[in-house]
C-alpha cells in the first residue's frame, strides 16, 4: 500500500480542520501547565489543606500571613538578594555578549562553554562546591556569600538571552555614532544600549525570576541569618502542611508577574520590539 | 590650503597591502570620486580619513592638521555610510540632531538647523517620523542631512547609492550634485560605479589594487587614460596585440593583415613607445562593421569576424564579433543603415586616431 494513500487524506483534513485540531492540542497542554496553579490558588482560600475542592473560602490564611514576620522577613531577604545579584550578572552578562559579538580572541569557545556549563551541571555538585570554597575561605554563609551564589546561578541565564541581541546589533550604528562626534561612553549610552535594551530586560527578568527561586544553592551557602523565601517555604513543609504554604506560593506567583509588569511599563519594551 | 591631503598612504592588513603609495589632494568645494573595483583599497582609504581604520605609514591632512591618531570623534569630518547607519530608534529629526548634540549647539539652534536641513533634502515635516518608515531614497536624504547638518570640513560617501534602483539611483546622483553645489561642501565618493563617478565628479581618483592609476577630471580620464586599466573600468574597451615594427617620435607602426598601419601614440601613454609589443584598444562606439572588405589605405585597422550575438538595446545595438584575434563588442547606433545578423561575416573597422594605445600586458 501506498504510503500517500494514508498521509493524503491525512493531510487534507488537517488543511480543513486544523484549527480545532491545534486547540484539541493546546486546551490540555495549557490545562497541564495552569491547572496545578489554579489548584494552589484555590486552596490558598481554603481552611483546610488536604480537601479539594475546599469547603469554606476564607482569607484567614492570608491574614496570619500577613501577621507572620518570619515570612515577611524570607521575603525582604529574597528581595534584598535578588535585587543585588541580578544587575551584577546582567552587567557581566552584557560585558561578555559586547565582547563575545565584537571582538575575535583566544579561547573564545573555552569560555562560551564556561559561560554556558553550570546550566547542566548538577545544582548540587555546585551547591557543594561553593559551599567547600566559601569554607576554605573562611567564609560564613553571610549575604554576600549567598549574592554570590546566586549571580553564578543566574548569569548563564542573562548571559543567554542578551547575547543574540549584541550578535543582531549592526556594529556600523557605533561607527555612525563616534563619526558624528560622540565618544565610547556616549555612543554606548545613547546608541549601543537602547538597541539591545529588549534583549537586557528579558535576561534581566528571567535572571531576577530564577534567582528570586533560587533554592539549592542558597540552601547550601546561607548561614543561619539568611533565610530566603524558598528556603523559609521549604522549612515550613518540612513541619507542617497549613493552607498558609499556599498562600506564599500565591504571593510568589504575585512578586514574579509584579515584576514583570513592572518592567515593561518602565523600558517601554513592546514599543522598542516594533521598531 | 587643501581641505584634505594625502601623502604616501599606506595600509597593510597582515600580508596583504590594500592601499600603497597613495598620493592626492582635494581642494575646497571639490566633487572628488574614488573609483575602483571592489578590494581595489578604496573603502580603505576612506575609512583611513574618518579615522576607522588607522594607516601602516603615511599622513592624512585635514585643513592642514595631520589626523593620523586622532579618533573618529575629533576628526572634522562626516560619513554616509554604504547601509547608512541610521539610528532606528531616534526619529528623522533626532538622527539629524545627534551631531550638533554631541558639539553642545544648544536646543533651539538644534532645532532650527534640522529643520533647514530637511528643507534641503526635500524632506520638510518629516521631523517626527521613525526611520523605518521611510523609502529607501528618503533614508538616502536623512543619512545625507546627518552628516551636512554639522558642516564638516569633507562628507565622506561610502557608495550609499548602491542599493537603490537605476531610476532612483539616477535622481538621487542629480539631487546629491546640487545639493553639493548648494552648501559647497566637499564631497568624497567612493565607489565602483563608473557611471556614477563620471556623472557626478569633478575629480576622480582611479584606484586598481591598492594604487592610484590615474587622477583627473571625468573627460581627462574617459579621452586618455593612461593605464590600459583604467580604459578597460572607465567605459568599454576592444584590444588587439602587434607587435611593433617601427617607434617614431609619436607613433608606432604595427603591421596588421600584411598592411603596415601608422598609429598615433597619446602623451599619457608614452611608454608605449618604448614597446616591443603593443596592446591597441578601440571603444565600440569608435568601431564599425562593414560587410565587405575595404582595402586600408594606413589610417584604418579592418579585421574579419563572425557576429555571434546580438544585442537590441532601444537606441542602439551592440554586436559581439568573433575575430581570430578577440571578440569584439561594437555599438552600431540605431540610424545606421545596415543591421546584421548572427552568424554574418563581416570586417571590423576602426580609425588610427579612434586608438589607445598601451605597452602590452602579454609578454611578447
Amino acid at each position: 500500500m501506498n504510503v500517500n494513500t494514508i498521509i493524503r487524506p491525512l493531510e487534507r483534513f488537517l488543511e480543513d480542520h486544523g484549527k480545532q485540531v491545534g486547540l484539541l492540542v493546546l486546551i490540555p497542554l495549557f490545562l497541564f501547565l495552569w491547572l496545578p496553579i489554579i489548584v494552589v490558588a484555590l486552596m490558598s482560600f481554603s481552611d483546610s489543606v488536604l480537601t479539594f475542592p475546599p469547603e469554606n473560602l476564607t482569607l484567614e490564611f492570608y491574614h496570619i500571613f500577613v501577621e507572620n514576620s518570619q515570612a515577611r522577613s524570607a521575603i525582604f531577604t529574597s528581595l534584598q538578594v535578588s535585587a543585588v545579584a541580578t544587575p551584577i550578572a546582567v552587567a557581566l552578562a552584557i560585558m561578555y555578549s559586547y565582547a563575545f559579538a565584537k571582538y575575535d580572541f583566544p579561547g573564545k569557545g573555552v569560555i562560551t562553554v564556561l559561560i554556558a556549563l553550570p546550566l547542566i551541571v548538577p545544582l548540587i555538585v555546585v551547591g557543594i562546591a561553593l559551599t567547600l570554597l566559601f569554607g576554605m575561605l573562611g567564609g560564613s554563609g553571610s549575604y554576600w556569600e549567598v549574592v554570590i551564589a546566586h549571580i553564578v546561578r543566574i548569569l548563564p541565564f542573562a548571559a543567554l538571552i542578551i547575547l543574540p541581541s549584541f550578535l543582531s546589533f549592526d556594529t556600523t550604528l557605533e561607527e555612525a555614532s563616534k563619526d558624528l562626534g560622540a565618544n565610547s561612553i556616549t555612543t554606548f549610552r545613547r546608541v549601543t544600549l537602547p538597541n539591545i535594551l529588549p534583549g537586557v530586560v528579558a535576561g534581566g527578568l528571567l535572571a531576577f525570576t530564577i534567582s528570586f527561586n533560587e533554592f539549592v544553592y542558597t540552601y547550601f551557602v546561607r548561614g543561619t541569618g539568611m533565610e530566603t523565601l524558598p528556603v523559609y517555604l521549604w522549612g515550613r513543609i518540612e513541619h507542617t502542611m497549613t493552607p498558609e504554604i499556599n498562600v506564599i506560593s500565591i504571593v510568589f506567583l504575585a512578586v514574579a508577574v509584579l515584576m514583570v509588569a513592572l518592567a515593561v511599563i518602565i523600558t517601554d519594551v513592546e514599543r522598542i520590539t516594533i521598531r | 590650503m587643501s581641505i584634505v591631503s594625502i601623502q604616501d598612504l599606506r595600509k597593510e592588513f597582515g600580508n596583504v597591502t590594500a592601499v600603497e603609495g597613495a598620493n592626492f589632494d582635494i581642494e575646497e568645494g571639490e566633487f572628488v570620486s574614488v573609483l575602483g573595483p571592489s578590494g581595489s583599497g578604496k573603502s580603505t582609504i576612506l575609512r583611513m580619513i574618518a579615522g576607522f581604520e588607522s594607516p601602516t605609514s603615511g599622513s592624512i591632512e585635514i585643513l592642514g592638521k595631520e589626523v593620523v591618531g586622532m579618533a573618529p570623534f575629533e576628526r572634522e569630518v562626516n560619513m554616509v555610510f554604504q547601509d547608512l547607519a541610521l539610528f532606528p530608534h531616534l526619529t528623522v529629526a533626532e538622527n539629524i540632531k545627534y551631531g550638533l548634540q554631541q558639539k553642545g549647539v544648544s536646543k533651539d539652534e538644534q532645532q532650527r538647523r534640522a529643520t533647514e536641513m530637511l528643507e534641503i533634502v526635500d524632506l520638510a515635516g518629516y521631523g517626527n517620523r521613525d526611520i523605518d518608515q521611510l523609502s529607501g531614497g528618503e533614508q538616502q536624504r536623512v543619512a545625507l542631512a546627518r552628516a551636512l547638518v554639522n558642516e564638516p570640513s569633507v562628507v565622506l560617501f561610502d557608495e550609499p547609492l548602491a542599493s537603490l534602483d537605476r531610476k532612483l539611483r539616477q535622481r538621487m546622483q542629480f539631487e546629491l550634485q546640487q545639493i553639493q553645489e548648494e552648501t559647497g561642501i566637499t564631497f568624497l565618493y567612493v565607489t565602483h560605479d563608473q557611471e556614477v563617478a563620471m556623472s557626478v565628479s569633478d575629480r576622480m581618483v582611479v584606484l586598481n589594487e591598492g594604487k592610484i592609476e590615474q587622477i583627473g577630471t571625468p573627460e581627462e580620464i574617459y579621452r586618455d587614460p593612461e593605464s590600459q586599466f583604467v580604459a578597460q573600468f572607465i567605459g568599454d574597451l576592444n584590444s588587439v596585440y602587434s607587435k611593433v615594427v617601427e617607434a617614431n617620435d609619436d607613433t608606432v607602426e604595427v603591421q596588421t593583415n600584411g598592411t603596415l598601419v601608422r598609429v598615433p601614440v597619446m602623451e599619457t601613454t608614452t611608454p608605449a613607445l618604448n614597446a616591443e609589443a603593443v596592446d591597441i584598444g578601440v571603444r565600440p562606439q569608435n568601431v564599425t562593421l562593414q560587410q565587405t572588405s575595404s582595402n586600408g589605405d594606413g589610417t584604418a585597422f579592418e579585421i574579419g569576424g563572425t557576429v555571434i550575438n546580438r544585442m537590441y538595446r532601444g537606441d542602439n545595438i551592440a554586436y559581439i564579433v568573433d575575430t581570430e584575434d578577440e571578440e569584439f563588442l561594437v555599438i552600431e547606433q540605431q540610424d545606421t543603415r545596415t543591421e546584421f545578423e548572427i552568424g554574418e561575416d563581416v570586417y571590423v573597422q576602426w580609425k588610427t586616431d579612434d586608438c589607445l594605445v598601451f605597452p602590452s600586458k602579454e609578454v611578447a
